[in-house]
């Protein structure tokens, strides 16, 4: 069985495999969540991470504060919090209904690293590692 | 290449939105179907030309704007909106099996050619990663698409 976290961002619906979150807090319970803009800050824990709001990112959309919610996840090489405007409940799906990214969407220019598929419904879920190597290219661009 | 005898190959033959004034081909075996495709998922950070992600026959298919990806442009909003036309293909790049799908004109056919008619012009200017040769005939000329060459170079970075 496949388990992955709904997440909302922007516009849009995507996935976050269930084995690589490891906390998820509420924005305020952030120590630096009166900063105007989610930056490098401190988890509750004392760990420095590097911060990802992923509307932003994805669609160049704004976030609500009093509701935005964290996800704190592992990539390979570094821990991670990604910013989303809300989550559902966690949800568990066949092996067969998860599928990688095709390849012709390469590897360093995309987010996700593969597709659930829900009756007539596709979700794509984010891949840690690809998230944070795309994240860092767009912060020097 | 698909042979039906010595030195013959079968082929596809179609125009795609966007590009009417060229007939492009696609060998027979690579060609799983022509018909239509539910309403293409986006996908941040993808190609410009790329119109998204689908399901057909429980098999994941990566939409594209053909006319597009061969002009270098973005997708065009007559490409995404052909819905119902689309010819669908697979493709192997490395060990994966994919299946990619392009919007179409109605009138795709197929046609035998004789393998000695292939050959490469140097005129083109599209893109030529997306072409293996042009196949002259007596009465037109079709571009061969080379489906791997959307296999895209990490180094590529296009975003939509």
């Amino acid at each position: 069985m496949f388990r992955y976290l709904p997440v909302s961002a922007g516009d849009q619906t995507l996935g976050i495999p269930f084995a690589a979150i490891r906390q998820i807090l509420m924005w305020s319970e952030l120590p630096g969540s009166e900063a105007a803009e989610p930056q490098q800050d401190d988890l509750p824990s004392g760990e420095e991470v590097m911060m990802i709001n992923l509307g932003q990112l994805l669609t160049g959309s704004d976030y609500d504060k009093e509701r935005s919610q964290i996800i704190v996840v592992d990539s390979a090489t570094q821990r991670i919090a990604i910013v989303v405007d809300s989550i559902a409940p966690l949800k568990t799906v066949e092996p067969g209904s998860y599928s990688v990214m095709p390849a012709i969407f390469g590897t360093r220019q995309t987010v996700f690293g593969g597709v659930i598929r829900e009756q007539e419904n596709l979700i794509l879920l984010i891949d840690p590692d690809r998230i944070s190597m795309v994240s860092a290219t767009a912060r020097d661009c | 290449m698909s042979t039906t005898g010595i030195g013959s190959t079968q082929l596809c033959v179609f125009q795609v939105p966007g590009l009417a004034d060229f007939t492009f081909a696609l060998t027979l075996p690579e060609v799983l179907a022509i018909g239509s495709l539910s309403e293409a998922l986006p996908v941040p950070f993808s190609p410009a030309y790329m119109l998204g992600l689908t399901v057909w026959q429980d098999r994941l298919v990566t939409v594209i704007d053909l006319g597009a990806a061969l002009l270098g442009q973005p997708a065009t909003t007559d490409a995404a909106a052909s819905k119902s036309h689309f010819l669908i293909a697979r493709t192997l790049w490395g060990a994966q099996r994919e299946v990619v799908a392009w919007p179409i004109l109605e009138g795709a056919s197929t046609s035998t050619v004789l393998l000695q008619d292939v050959r490469l012009s140097q005129e083109l200017t599209l893109n030529r990663d997306l072409i293996y040769s042009v196949i002259h005939t007596e009465d037109h000329e079709m571009i061969l698409i080379n489906t791997t060459g959307f296999m895209i170079a990490d180094n590529q970075v296009q975003q939509s």
